[in-house]
């Protein structure tokens, strides 16, 4: 009998919480979102189940050995979860280079060799980044509101705001590996939510007249000069931000190898396996982080609005950086594209694609839009890059 | 915020803005040069062909004009009428 009273103690049942139920109900929501709405599936699935197990009291997936993971004691004493996050996230920081590596193979710069001033866009859609650093630093003057976010831990929820997933969590395994899981999965869901986020902003900073500019067709691109861009890019940037270099390095590396067109099994491997065997890993370690005691904390509201301060301010910031080379540039752009700096490739160039079809169904803007979409995934990696440099 | 966390911030904030905007800026110049210089190359093989091609046709041309007048004088020497 005492036996049994030990087993019944030791179950998740008896150890379960309000708050696990309310995290497993979010799970389930992920989970509803990425199959039903089909928003994200790739990200929000895993997350979803990634929720649930984190709120299985004492399951053995995310558990971590207290101490040296590696000691004798420690052997069996951690699960796979746990195990993943300490040494491909927390100690080293391998996973994000490796979805880089494989978005990279997946990535066509043509756009922005055909069209090379749409990379400004993707500069100045990073202003949200800025924009959501200092409204954490602000939130923490405010004594009364009861949360202080330091400045590592703000420049984690700004970036956010570059819409990019693995550099939000490249960044945030780094400098506030307590936030991990919150900042990612916010960055997710706002992505997943961008077709709600950013159509009213385009429309209010927009008039009909500039929705309805047609852009020419980009110029032809050479083979060598596909070939020529992510070297003197990776080079670049590199040189100017050494901290950028394990997200634009594999990012590089991964185009390169597509582009050569000498090794299509490489290219095939990092494009599919590679990315598709690290998604799921990182997507799950990422939604485990997500326990109630980590989540049901004021400072995740803070970070909930802020996420979405940071992505609204980055998709205006494209826009009328767009409009303001309207006015110095002869050949006109639709000011659409701007907002499609904000990153999350392609989705964002797809929501400035069909906003400029609704209002004149002639614009063929996602070619365009792939331009300032790809320029932000460079510049939020720049970003990061700095953040590195200045705050670890 | 203590003023070294305030300063902190702010060249954060400078020298982020200013990178990020700086590398793109450098690498769409970059990008434009190495379009333009291509495109030069491009249209250097081309006019440089061209001039090639026209020299040939030329020579061509006359050749087969040498020729023409060489049949049409032989056809007068072989014509009794004449």
């Amino acid at each position: 009998m005492p036996d049994l009273i030990q087993y019944l103690n030791e179950t998740g049942f008896l150890n379960l919480t309000p708050g696990n139920l309310l995290l497993i109900a979010l799970g389930l929501l992920f989970i509803y979102t990425a199959i039903a709405k089909k928003a994200e599936p790739y990200e929000l699935l895993p997350i979803g189940i990634g929720v649930i197990i984190a709120n299985l009291p004492l399951n053995a997936l995310t558990q971590l050995a207290p101490g040296d993971p590696l000691a004798p004691e420690a052997l069996q004493g951690s699960g796979i979860l746990g195990l993943t996050f300490h040494f491909t996230l927390s100690f080293w920081n391998i996973l994000p280079p490796l979805i880089f590596l494989g978005l990279g193979a997946l990535t066509d710069f043509t756009p922005i060799i055909a069209n090379p001033k749409t990379l400004l866009l993707g500069g100045a859609a990073q202003v949200g980044i800025f924009v959501a650093f200092w409204g954490a630093l602000a939130i923490s003057l405010v004594p009364e509101i009861g949360i202080d976010f330091s400045t590592r831990e703000a420049a984690s929820i700004g970036i956010i705001g570059g819409a990019d997933g693995p550099t939000t969590i490249f960044l945030s395994a780094i400098l506030a590996p307590d936030l991990l899981g919150r900042t990612a999965v916010v960055a997710y869901t706002y992505m997943a939510g961008l077709a709600f986020i950013q159509p009213p902003l385009m429309r209010l900073l927009t008039t009909k007249r500039e929705r309805r500019i047609v852009m020419p067709p980009a110029r032809e691109v050479s083979k060598l000069e596909r070939l020529v861009f992510p070297l003197l890019a990776m080079i670049l940037i590199i040189l100017l931000v050494p901290n950028a270099a394990p997200l634009i390095g594999m990012f590089m590396l991964g185009n390169l190898l597509a582009v050569s067109g000498v090794v299509p099994r490489l290219s095939q491997a990092a494009s599919n396996e590679v990315i598709n065997v690290v998604t799921i890993f990182l997507m799950v370690t990422v939604g485990a982080q997500l326990s109630a005691e980590k989540v049901l904390q004021l400072e995740t509201l803070a970070i909930l609005a802020l996420g979405l301060v940071a992505l609204a301010v980055g998709t205006v910031g494209g826009i009328l950086f767009a409009k303001l080379m309207n006015l110095v540039s002869k050949e006109k752009i639709n000011p659409l594209i701007g907002a499609a700096g904000v990153s999350a490739v392609p989705m964002a160039a797809r929501i400035a694609h069909a906003e400029g079809q609704e209002a004149n169904p002639d614009t063929f803007l996602l070619p365009h839009a792939m331009g300032p979409n790809v320029a932000g995934v460079i510049g939020s990696a720049v970003v990061a890059g700095v953040f590195i440099s200045l705050l670890s | 915020m203590t003023p070294a966390e305030f300063e902190e911030a702010i060249g954060l904030t400078l020298f982020g803005v200013g990178t990020a905007f700086a590398a793109l800026v450098i690498l769409m110049v970059i990008v434009v040069l190495t379009g333009w210089s291509l495109r030069w190359q491009w249209l250097q093989r081309r006019l440089l062909g061209s001039a090639a091609a026209e020299a040939r046709d030329k020579a061509l041309a006359a050749s087969i004009g040498v020729g023409v007048a060489l049949a049409q004088t032989q056809q007068t020497e072989d014509d009794p009428s004449e």
